[in-house]
């Protein structure tokens, strides 16, 4: 068929599927660029990301499948990739293998190859694979797999160009592929007699072979599958064969091992004894018994104070960039309504400009965390505090959570999709609230300078970090036992080898969690301004204690006299709902002061006491609006973000009672 | 004379030592997560870290795991004669 310039192209769908860590966003991002759509998988939080990219007439639409170690059914991760594969028959799956952990890695291709035969093998980290004293013959590879074999260096964008042609060439057809075939040894004959059986049958579009394979392996999925599908009479010979032929999924794994090692035996060759690597030698500290802890320690230490140190004067200047143009907007828009115009100046701007002035530390934060997590550092985290976090039934991968919720807690919580088990999951999204973002941070600095002069300031501020963490373990230790009893998750965690970060995949992992930032201050923030400035400024005309958000005030007055707030505290407090830095600007409008003033103004009417139990109650007692949000897409339930609010509200209130009552005991009140 | 050593648990090996694993205990969704990892019966692992307490780190198959402490105990190993890793 001639196709002409204006013919539409010919659409290649491509699957991108590899073990985590294997660089396949990155090469995934270098094929697509920006022209990518990311969502859900339908039902599942598992994200989706689809993009596209053009070449030579063709349009390849290229589905970037979650990152797994197998295709199993034990997570939703893996059922996606192999339901994606076998239900959606992509035209090529590009298998992204790790050549500096190749032996590892081929067991997934192996699983790939199970499902189908349009394979190509993108082989990365070729230049780590050196590092290893590895030699690699993808030429060989090719040969003995049957596949197009692709060296690369992603993270230099080396082999992209090879690995489109061969998508192209396998896509169309030119190139036929012919997968070197998988005995299972013992299990073969079975594997036969099971196809014989089941020949006939509605396998809902499924490879015999397949089916029958993954019933030795006992697959879930696949049992299902039968008892929708497969006749009664199919069934019962099926089990009644399975009775007398156990062979478990260790045969079926042990072949496909020995499949590995036959393939890589010619296409490779390995040191006798293994170098010891840079990721040795740094590892042998990081890593250590003793030093493990104090070195993390100082890591993330330095990483906000200078996250902190070099956002101040950023973030100073957005704010008072928004308050130019909060006065400017009111200056400019005098002739339309005058409710309109205090709408913008005094809601939306000041509202959203709150927030956004947090968008350089946020910025700084997650560009460090992206270092240390494209560094391959985290991992190590992960292990050294693994001990920590089994205090309260977690293990070291949910730490890497907690840590971006320092930042936000609404890319804190995305994070947790990390955690596999799903009780891990819903704990560390419980505990999550309790870590204070950079926003409740910068309302708790604000009081304390203003309170505390220095040097006591740096200690009350360290005790605030410390009491935060005390209670994610209080809770996480509390919540695991009553709420979510269980079996503890097993920790197993690859540890990749240390390499130079990559100026793409930092610019990747901190693009999404501030787009996630940003999402919340033009939504959820826009409209929580839009609220708070209405509640406070009608019934019109009356003045501040006698509007709605006043009136609010004063119904909590009873309850705020047990802590020692007056109704402007906890009206303050009420406005923290929608983002927590909105808390400093209702002060602000409530006591009618502004900037420099308000501190004393705020020193005036309360004592240190009574600011610090504000300060502790604003850093414990609930999530913010958009926490909430995302606490319900993430569970898929108002029942966990209830209980979240519950018993934060419960243990700020019952802390700050607590710290009241013995303060005033003592004669500091 | 060379003496077969006992099969002993994995987190009681001593790190830089090898052992060849011998069984996997408890739980087929245990066993095929390690598989996934490289880890089968028949595998030669070397401890990279045991501090006697707190998860371990092992290579096998040329990549690195951390394991916690309760899943590496569950893995029955074979040491490997006198052979140990450099670092």
């Amino acid at each position: 068929m001639a196709s002409g310039p204006k013919a539409s192209p010919k659409v290649i769908r491509v699957a991108l599927a590899g073990n985590p860590n294997v660089g396949k966003s990155t090469i995934f991002n270098i094929l697509t660029g920006l022209h990518q759509h990311v969502g859900n998988w339908p039902g599942k939080t598992v994200e989706r990301k689809e993009g596209a990219c053009r070449l030579e007439g063709y349009l390849l639409e290229c589905m970037d499948l979650p990152g797994t170690y197998s295709l199993t059914a034990h997570s939703a991760e893996e059922i996606v990739a192999r339901d994606y594969v076998l239900k959606e028959r992509p035209d090529v799956v590009v298998v992204i293998l790790d050549a500096s952990n190749i032996e590892r890695n081929c067991y997934l291709l192996v699983q790939v190859l199970e499902l189908t035969d349009q394979v190509v093998v993108g082989l990365n980290m070729m230049d780590l694979a050196g590092v290893k004293g590895y030699r690699i013959f993808p030429d060989k590879l090719e040969e003995i797999l049957g596949v197009p074999v692709v060296p690369m260096v992603a993270r230099r964008a080396e082999g992209c160009q090879e690995l489109l042609k061969a998508i192209i060439e396998v896509g169309t057809g030119q190139r036929a592929t012919s997968p070197r075939p998988i005995r299972y040894g013992a299990a073969e004959s079975t594997l036969a007699r099971l196809q014989e059986l089941l020949a006939g049958e509605n396998l809902e579009g499924l490879p015999a072979r397949w089916v029958a394979l993954k019933m030795l392996e006992g697959d879930e999925e696949v049992e299902r599958l039968e008892e929708r599908a497969v006749s009664p009479e199919t069934r019962e010979r099926i089990h009644a064969f399975l009775r007398q032929h156990e062979y478990g999924p260790a045969v079926i794994a042990d072949a496909r091992y020995a499949w590995i090692e036959e393939v890589l035996a010619e296409g490779m060759e390995r040191p006798a004894r293994s170098v010891i690597t840079f990721t040795d030698r740094i590892d042998h500290v990081v890593t250590h018994r003793f030093l493990g802890l104090p070195i993390l320690l100082a890591i993330f230490v330095c990483v906000f104070w200078l996250t902190f140190k070099v956002s101040a004067p950023l973030s100073d200047l957005l704010d008072a960039g928004f308050g130019r143009l909060s006065t400017w907007t009111a200056a400019a828009l005098a002739s339309y309504p005058s409710w309109f115009v205090s709408l913008l100046s005094d809601g939306v701007i000041p509202g959203v400009g709150g927030v956004l002035s947090f968008l350089p530390i946020i910025l700084i934060l997650f560009l460090f965390l992206g270092l240390l997590e494209d560094s391959g550092y985290m991992a190590r985290a992960a292990f050294v505090t693994d001990r920590i976090m089994h205090a309260m039934g977690l293990h070291g991968k949910a730490f890497l959570c907690l840590l971006v919720s320092y930042g936000c807690n609404v890319p804190g919580i995305m994070a947790t999709r990390i955690l596999e088990s799903e009780r891990d999951r819903l704990l560390a999204i419980l505990v999550n609230p309790l870590i204070p973002c950079a926003a409740r941070i910068a309302v708790a600095a604000f009081f304390v300078g203003a309170f505390f002069p220095s040097p006591k300031n740096t200690l009350v501020m360290g005790s605030l970090y410390a009491l935060s963490l005390a209670m994610v373990v209080f809770v996480g230790f509390v919540l695991r036992r009553v709420v979510l009893p269980g079996e503890e998750a097993p920790f197993m965690m690859e540890l990749p080898l240390y390499r130079k970060p990559n100026v793409r995949n930092l610019a990747v992992y901190t693009g999404w969690r501030l787009l996630a930032f940003l999402k919340k201050a033009g939504t959820v923030i826009l409209g929580a301004s839009v609220v708070i400035w209405l509640l406070s400024s009608y019934p019109v005309g009356a003045d501040l204690p006698h509007t709605y958000l006043g009136r609010l005030g004063f119904l909590l007055q009873p309850v705020g006299r047990l802590v020692g707030f007056d109704w402007r505290m906890s009206v303050a407090l009420l406005t923290g709902f929608a983002a927590k830095e909105t808390s400093l600007a209702t002060l602000a409008v409530l006591y009618h002061a502004e900037g420099e003033s308000l501190v004393q103004t705020l020193q005036q009417n309360m004592s240190p006491l009574v600011a610090l139990v504000f300060v502790v109650v604003q850093l414990l007692y609930i999530p913010c609006l958009a926490t909430v949000a995302v606490m319900r897409s993430e569970t898929n339930s108002w029942k966990w973000p209830l209980v979240a609010m519950a018993y934060s509200l419960l243990l700020a209130g019952g802390l700050g009672f607590l710290i009241f009552q013995v303060g005033r005991a003592l004669g500091l009140g | 004379m060379v003496k077969q050593p006992d099969a002993m648990s994995l987190i009681s090996l001593a790190p830089g030592q090898r052992a060849r694993v011998e069984a996997i205990c408890c739980g087929q969704g245990f066993r095929m997560r390690l598989a996934a990892l490289g880890i089968i019966p028949g595998t030669v692992i070397t401890v990279l870290r045991n501090a006697g307490a707190g998860p371990v780190i092992v290579e096998a198959r040329g990549g690195r795991l951390a394991l916690g402490r309760g899943q590496a105990a569950k893995i029955e190993v074979r040491p490997t004669s006198g052979e140990t890793r450099g670092g």
